[in-house]
């Protein structure tokens, strides 16, 4: 477990400290902004616009998080101390994703202001002094001490960070009782959260597979972009019902049926893949148990196979 | 203690390592020498589980690289040759993710973490970012984390590759430091490096193993005789049958020069000739141009162990006449 632990620490170290994750983060947060900001001026005050307009952004900004995990290490060679280290691929495979998801649970803690602003908004008697201007400082001191955490490298600043970072949570809980509809809110953001720890998982064996970061960020956005958006669009209007075979046959009817049928079958595994669907049913306030299957299953296959590569890099 | 059980590495058609096998004694400094290209960093990378042998294993103090590879793993402390580092992070950042990752616990850290950077003269600057050192602190760094966890076995691929002069003494006297405490197998193509810091030297050549012994014997049979480079500006007979003519001189070899000829003179290794020779040469009215004393050269030895071995009749050694002889002016 240390080793595991100790090689999250430093990669989710080093995107709180490093360009490329304040690049992610603001990118993330404007983004989210905009879709937080634009309902509210039509008047239309809830958080569930956020979760369902941020996933297709999630499509090209996480895979920027997972690009350099292995690839980077192997370009610069540094792979060779992390595998010659007394610890297993496995082990290297999940700390680097858990660092990952950790840095990207951070990003979702960030649009808590959101809710402290809707706090507000939905509930014209609220005292804005408690929970939302509360909430809204714990946040921003919470982050500026987790900064400070990871570079001084200092026990003392990780415990206030999260004490700090617990009181923002509970604040936000206040908040989002005010706000109302709170059980689809706190879904949506968990669909959110185990939907980018799928797209982390599959950027995790991109970035394994290759020394080049580009490669390893195009490929996991064609990939994740292909389970969302792309698989939604190719079985938006696919029959229900299995082809049937028409009473009396003409000879080329038997062609037809096959091919129809293939294609039947081929576009329900196909939407089986989908993402964009579960996402839907996230954001409803639907917990599937075959949503969950799906999420696990695709972090499962990936890891391991990311496993799977740095082992079969040593007799390269 | 290490012992490398006949190693070898192919890929596809070619073999980088063929057949590698020796030991490296608890406590000593094992110098594994050959130039670039003969395997040393190959053979290195398959003792320290980076790579998986085609073929044959290494123990660790007893532990299988192959059979079980963290546990060997956890015995070693490892400087590749490029010595890579995370360059984002601060110098004791990075040496305590180094030291946590190979099992050092909480309590032991500050102690591991203070000697290992005083011992490699880099704890004024533990606080500073990798990316700004300069080359040789990097490499102070990089042998830091492999001394960070106290292992039992140093394997450090061409430790003063790249440095400066001054650079040089400070890492070879760090090295001297540790025999005695670690057992130490240092790999480098230069030949008075393995002569001074090591106990006993492996020579690797075209991924075979050519010779193992201790660097005495080693030296002194490649000390034999004593050589000299001459530049006369003269007729090259003449000047050849002057040479050969002044007393101690053994054996004279014509070598091409652009201006006057060149040779190289040998002689017994234990008597000085310089002066008579160049006295013969002024005297005859000729100008002497250049007379410098050769160190012996990696490719003195291989071509010494290969005449040794033609005697033994061998089979495997002609290439290596061969190769060595065309590479000789490389050195």
């Amino acid at each position: 477990m240390r080793p595991i632990f100790t090689i999250a620490d430093r990669e989710f170290r080093s995107l709180v400290t490093a360009p490329l994750g304040y690049v992610v983060m603001t990118f993330f947060l404007f983004v989210s902004g905009i879709f937080f900001i634009a309902p509210l001026q039509a008047n239309i005050a809830n958080i569930r616009y956020v979760v369902g307009n941020t996933t297709i952004w999630l499509v090209f900004l996480l895979p920027a998080l997972t690009m350099r995990l292995l690839a980077e290490e192997k370009k610069t060679g540094t792979i060779e101390l992390l595998m010659t280290s007394p610890v297993t691929e496995t082990q290297v495979v999940i700390g680097k994703y858990l660092g990952v998801l950790a840095y990207y649970a951070l990003m979702l803690f960030s649009t808590a202001q959101f809710v402290f602003v809707l706090g507000m908004v939905r509930k014209s008697d609220a005292n804005p002094i408690f929970p939302t201007y509360t909430g809204l400082v714990l946040l921003a001191a919470t982050l500026v001490t987790l900064t400070f955490a990871a570079l001084q490298e200092s026990r003392t600043l990780s415990i206030i960070t999260g004490l700090l970072g617990a009181a923002t949570l509970v604040c936000t809980g206040f908040a989002a009782v005010q706000m109302g509809e709170w059980g689809p809110a706190l879904s949506g953001y968990l669909g959110l959260f185990l939907l980018g720890a799928v797209f982390l998982a599959i950027g995790v064996l991109a970035s394994g597979l290759t020394k080049n970061q580009i490669i390893a960020w195009v490929s996991t956005a064609a990939v994740l972009l292909l389970l969302t958006v792309l698989i939604s669009w190719l079985t938006r209007d696919i029959p229900a019902t299995a082809p049937a075979l028409a009473a009396s046959p003409n000879p080329g009817d038997y062609a037809s049926f096959a091919i129809d049928w293939m294609k039947f079958a081929f576009l329900h595994i196909l939407q089986a893949l989908s993402l964009q669907a579960t996402l839907e049913n996230f954001a409803q306030g639907v917990l599937d148990l075959r949503d969950l299957v799906l999420y696990a299953s695709l972090i499962g296959a990936s890891l391991f196979f990311a496993v799977r590569g740095l082992t079969t890099s040593r007799s390269a | 203690m290490v012992e490398v059980v006949n190693l070898t590495k192919r890929y596809g058609d070619t073999l980088a390592v063929d057949g590698v096998t020796f030991q490296a004694r608890e406590g000593e400094i094992l110098g594994f020498l050959g130039k670039n290209g003969a395997g040393k960093t190959t053979t290195m990378r398959m003792m320290t589980g980076f790579m998986t042998p085609t073929s044959g294993t290494v123990r660790v103090n007893g532990h299988d690289i192959r059979e079980e590879s963290v546990e060997a793993r956890r015995q070693i402390g490892y400087l590749p040759e490029t010595a890579p580092i995370y360059d984002d992070m601060s110098v004791q950042g990075y040496l305590a993710f180094c030291a946590r990752l190979r099992g050092v616990s909480n309590r032991e850290l500050p102690e591991r973490m203070d000697r290992a950077m005083r011992a490699v003269n880099i704890h004024e600057r533990r606080t500073w970012i990798i990316s700004k050192l300069s080359k040789g602190l990097r490499r102070r760094v990089g042998l830091a984390q492999s001394l960070i966890h106290n292992p039992k076995v140093l394997i450090l691929d061409e430790p003063t590759e790249g440095l400066d002069p001054e650079q040089i003494i400070e890492i070879r006297n760090l090295i001297r430091g540790l025999r005695g405490d670690h057992t130490v197998i240092l790999s480098t193509h230069i030949l008075p490096e393995a002569q001074m810091l090591a106990d006993r030297i492996v020579i690797i050549h075209e991924g075979r193993i050519v010779a193992v012994d201790t660097t005495e014997n080693l030296t002194a049979a490649v000390q034999r005789a004593q050589r000299l480079r001459v530049q006369v500006d003269g007729p090259a007979e003449a000047v050849r049958k002057k040479l050969e003519s002044v007393a101690g001189v053994q054996r004279v070899e014509t070598l091409d020069s652009d201006r006057g000829v060149r040779f190289i003179v040998e002689s017994a290794r234990d008597t000085d000739i310089r002066e008579k020779m160049a006295l013969a040469v002024v005297n005859a009215g000729w100008g002497l141009l250049e007379l410098e004393r050769l160190e012996p050269t990696l490719e003195d030895v291989f071509l010494h162990l290969t005449r040794r071995n033609q005697v033994d009749a061998r089979p495997a050694e002609p290439v290596l006449v061969a190769a060595a002889a065309s590479e000789g002016d490389e050195a």
